[in-house]
């Protein structure tokens, strides 16, 4: 059993509160990314989590046993808790050669010398290292390093593994090759890994679930395609891909209800897939809509118009700058399409959402 | 368009190679010539003889013998101290910090005087009290032995220790521990297989700074081993020299040998273990987990507490106390106490008023000599083009690596009439003996500074016509004005104090503080040395306070 749960999880440093109230259950086996921009407090929960720092407020559990809690004062230290780490920057012990850095958790936990070999062997292919046992670190380059680091968490046969940016400070061949080795080496051993990173795409090709935080809060927890496709909030939307906002004013219509735009010169309301019970008319909301949800029509198709004011030929898609007035909105359309600057058009949204 | 104008700088460049050449060069050839040659003909004799004496086997086995215990100590003290401040809840760790370096800053022969107070054979004042408290006959401890002299060695030299290694653990990556953590090790299994082996390098650079120190230190052996009949190389260097200038072969020959063995133990340092040291350390500055000594931290209190008492307050409370007494050895009691060995070094005493208007003015002239010539040699290095540059700033660096004993007799060689100037016995040969070894350190704060000005500052200045001279008048100088200042300091404090190049150098007019201490000293004027060694401390730590606040805590021994 090596799932996670964190409940009302809170640290603060003196007056600052680095990490507010996460809870969070994270299920064997699962890949689950903390995502976030620099200092959301990534790095504070993981660490919670590892047991390096003690929470101010709230409880971890690791499998069935409560490892962290403020209120209970338990407090299990790091060595044992059984988990796995990979740090940010490697921690690769640079007087021990890449074999001895491997075999270092297995001396601790007094394998024979025999099994020792064996298994340093095994994880070493694991990570395509074989032949490099007598390297030391610094005749290692960045990615081996890094692999090097993977393996003396794999060793352990750890319940739960925790990956700190591990990533960051490669270059983007090696990283989309690294992406696929831990998610390959995930399915194979069937590890619980929570993963730390700030680059969107890295958390989207490789989760099962994120959760994404920003000064020091819980924004969305959810698939990749939920974050994506039903962002629970502005921040949600705008991190995660390309997005747009619109201020729009609610209107009622007959039961149900429309929108129009504020700041657009064509403010013809337009009906809502929204029900009255969530919405009332008479409220400002903001309309958020990615550029591959608008589809560009003739003028009277469209929810609304606006004139073509830029557009790139980007190979599969044409990325095309639509002016509504004040605001504009970028739409990305099929490189068949054929609209030029300054015609007007229509513009037909096929999904999006409404936040506060 | 090119104007010819006048070019002031190749005559002043140039003039500054010939300065070195004739102030560093030529003295350190003769020493190495001289010790190469017996009644005039070249040989190897002067070495062949060094040995054949029992006494110079004797010297050199000793000062090896103190220079490996007191690395060997410095390391069990220095090192566990600088555990104890940067990696565990230690109450006041940072005050202790300052403590612990503190010992570093009182002059050892200072110290020498403070540790023969307190544990000579005769009337210590530890001694005497042992004596009294278990109601003994004889002594306990005798300072006056190899044992006494590497204790107060350590005493003054495992600051060294703990500077290096404290800054090893403070910039060691924390993660590189706490990744052993998650693997199971336990607190003390990480110590064993982690922190130690990642500071072992700067604990055996450390240990080689103690060792190449003990070497070429000279107030301590000469104010402790000498009464002991303990020689090291410097204090029998010292005694070929008392006999005049008869003894100046034997005293190159043993210098040449005192050199070889502390520039081997700097190299080895320089380069080997401090590439180490870098490829180990990332420069990362994260806080590490400081360890909870729980029950044990009251216990280590005290022992942190204990080690000032007796690096620190010991001596300082000896040297003020013996100051105010009437008479050396007299139970302290209150009758006993005065203020006249103060009245007496300060207004009636000749001696001591000449060595404080010479010890200043030699300080003064040599802080700034140093300066003037330590920019130049600074300059020609980091902006110029010159061939040569290197060699010029390596050469400046050496009379600082090499023991001021060394730079001495070399100044004698060279400065004592042999070559058409006599200098010998005047405050001039004691004058370029100091800027000699001190130009060292105005090279590197200038350096420092000026490496941090952009080359387009100056040539800036060049284009808009300014000649070389004003722009460095105008541009350089202002940029490094706050690095000249501290680095003036940096000279004053240590040349005000100097003893070992001095005690070889003075003559009936030009005694110095450090000398006068020393003499009134051996002369057995324990109480006015004390009071005159009172007054230099309190200099010292003023001075000192001066120049961390002058330099915002950047700089001060
Ligand atoms: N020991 C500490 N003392 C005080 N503040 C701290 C400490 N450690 C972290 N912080 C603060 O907590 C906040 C969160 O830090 P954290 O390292 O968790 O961020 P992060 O999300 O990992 O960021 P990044 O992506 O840059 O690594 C930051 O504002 C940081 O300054
Ligand atoms: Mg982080």
């Amino acid at each position: 059993m090596s799932r996670v749960v964190l409940k009302n999880l809170s640290k603060s440093f003196g007056e600052v509160n680095v990490v507010n109230d996460i809870s969070l259950e994270i299920i064997d086996h699962e890949f689950l990314s903390f995502l976030g921009p620099s200092g959301c407090g990534k790095t504070t929960t993981l660490r919670m989590i590892a047991g390096f720092d003690m929470p101010t407020a709230g409880e971890i559990f690791i499998g069935d046993r409560l490892v962290s809690s403020a209120e209970k004062k338990v407090f299990v230290p790091p060595e044992d808790r059984n988990v796995g780490m990979v740090f940010q920057n490697y921690a690769v012990w640079p007087h021990m050669d890449v074999f001895k850095n491997v075999a270092y958790p297995l001396k601790i936990s007094k394998v024979k010398s025999a099994d020792i070999r064996d298994r340093v062997m095994r994880v070493l292919s694991l990570v395509k290292l074989k032949g490099m046992e007598s390297r030391y670190p610094h005749q290692l380059s960045g990615g081996q390093q890094q692999r090097v680091a993977l393996a003396r968490a794999l060793i352990m046969e750890p319940d739960v593994m925790l990956l700190d940016e591990p990533l960051s400070n490669l270059d983007a061949k090696l990283r989309e090759e690294m992406r696929f080795e831990i998610k390959d080496i995930q399915r194979r051993i069937g590890v619980t890994i929570i993963y730390v990173t700030h680059d969107q795409a890295e958390a989207m090709a490789m989760s099962d679930r994120i959760l994404l935080l920003h000064e020091a809060t819980v924004q969305q927890l959810g698939t990749p395609r939920e974050l994506y496709e039903r962002p629970e909030n502005q921040f949600a939307a705008d991190f995660i891909g390309l997005i747009n906002f619109l201020r729009i004013e609610l209107i009622s219509k007959g039961d149900g209800l429309c929108a129009r735009f504020l700041d657009a010169d064509d403010d013809t309301p337009f009906d809502i897939n929204y029900s009255p019970e969530q919405l009332s008319a008479g409220m400002q909301r903001v309309f958020a809509v990615r550029p591959e949800n608008v589809k560009l029509v003739s003028p009277r198709e469209g929810h609304v118009t606006g004139k073509v004011r830029k557009k790139v030929y980007l190979g599969n898609i044409l990325d095309y700058r639509i002016v509504l007035g004040k605001e504009e909105i970028r739409v990305e359309a099929p490189s068949t399409a054929k609209y030029d600057i300054d015609q007007v058009v229509g513009l037909k949204f096929t999904d999006y959402v409404i936040f506060e | 368009m090119y104007h010819k104008r006048f070019r002031a700088d190749p005559l002043i460049l140039g003039s500054t190679f010939v300065i070195i050449g004739v102030l560093i060069v030529f003295p350190f050839t003769l020493l190495f010539i001289n010790s190469l040659k017996a009644d005039g003909v070249f040989t190897f004799q002067n070495y062949v003889t060094v040995f054949q004496a029992n006494r110079n086997y004797t010297a050199l086995f000793n000062s090896l013998k103190l220079g490996f215990f007191t690395s060997l100590f410095s390391v069990l003290l220095g090192a566990p101290l600088a555990w104890l401040v940067t990696r565990t809840n230690l109450p006041f760790a940072k005050l202790f910090k300052t403590l612990f370096i503190l010992p570093y800053m009182i002059p050892p022969f200072v110290g020498a005087i403070a540790w023969s107070q307190l544990l000579n054979r005769r009337n210590g004042y530890i001694n005497s009290w042992a004596a009294s408290l278990f109601g003994l006959e004889g002594h306990v401890f005798d300072v006056n032995t190899m044992p006494g002299l590497i204790w107060v060695m350590t005493l003054y030299l495992y600051p060294f220790v703990f500077i290096t290694v404290a800054g090893a653990l403070e910039r060691m990556d924390p993660t590189l521990e706490e990744a052993a953590r998650t693997c199971g090790a336990k607190t003390m299994r990480i110590m064993r297989d982690i922190t130690l082996p990642l500071v072992a390098p700067s604990i055996a650079g450390g240990a080689l700074l103690v060792f190449a120190s003990t070497i070429a230190n000279f107030g301590i052996p000469a104010l402790i081993g000498m009464q002991g009949r303990v020689y090291v190389l410097t204090t029998m260097i010292y005694s070929y020299m008392r006999r005049g200038l008869t003894g100046i072969a034997m005293a190159s020959a043993l210098s040449i040998l005192l050199m070889s063995i502390s520039v081997g133990a700097l190299l080895l340092n320089n380069l080997y273990l401090k590439k180490k040291q870098y490829t180990l350390i990332s420069g990362k500055s994260m806080r590490p987990t400081k360890l909870d000594l729980r029950r044990w931290k009251i216990p280590i209190l005290i022992l942190a507490f204990l080690v000032v008492f007796v690096t620190v307050i010991m001596p300082f409370v000896s040297i003020s106390l013996t100051s105010f007494l009437d008479a050396w050895g007299a139970k302290i009691t209150w009758d006993n106490l005065t203020l006249k060995n103060y009245r007496y070094i300060l207004f009636e005493y000749a001696l001591t008023k000449d060595a404080f208007k010479n010890s200043f003015l030699l300080a003064i002239s040599a802080a700034t000599v140093c300066m003037v010539l330590g920019s130049l040699i600074a300059y020609i290095s980091v902006k110029t083009k010159i061939r040569g540059r290197k060699a010029l700033e390596a050469v400046s660096q050496l009379p600082y690596a090499v023991p001021g004993t060394v730079v001495a007799i070399a100044m004698i060689l060279a400065w004592s009439g042999k070559y058409g100037i006599n200098l010998y016995n005047t405050f001039w040969i004691i004058l370029l003996a100091y800027i000699a070894r001190y130009v060292a350190f105005a090279v590197r704060t200038t350096s420092a500074s000026l490496e941090q000005i952009h080359p387009s500052l100056e040539e800036a200045a060049r284009i808009s016509g300014g000649s070389w001279l004003t722009s460095l008048k105008d541009i350089v100088v202002p940029l490094i004005r706050p690095g000249l200042v501290a680095g003036w300091f940096l000279i004053f404090m240590p040349t005000l104090r100097e003893l070992t190049m001095s005690i070889l150098l003075w003559g009936p007019k030009t005694v110095t503080i450090g000398v006068a201490i020393f003499e009134m000293q051996e002369a057995g004027y324990v109480q006015i040395s004390s009071a005159f060694a009172t007054i230099l401390l309190v200099i010292v730590i003023v001075g000192n306070l001066f120049v961390k606040w002058l330099t915002k805590g950047k700089a001060g021994i």
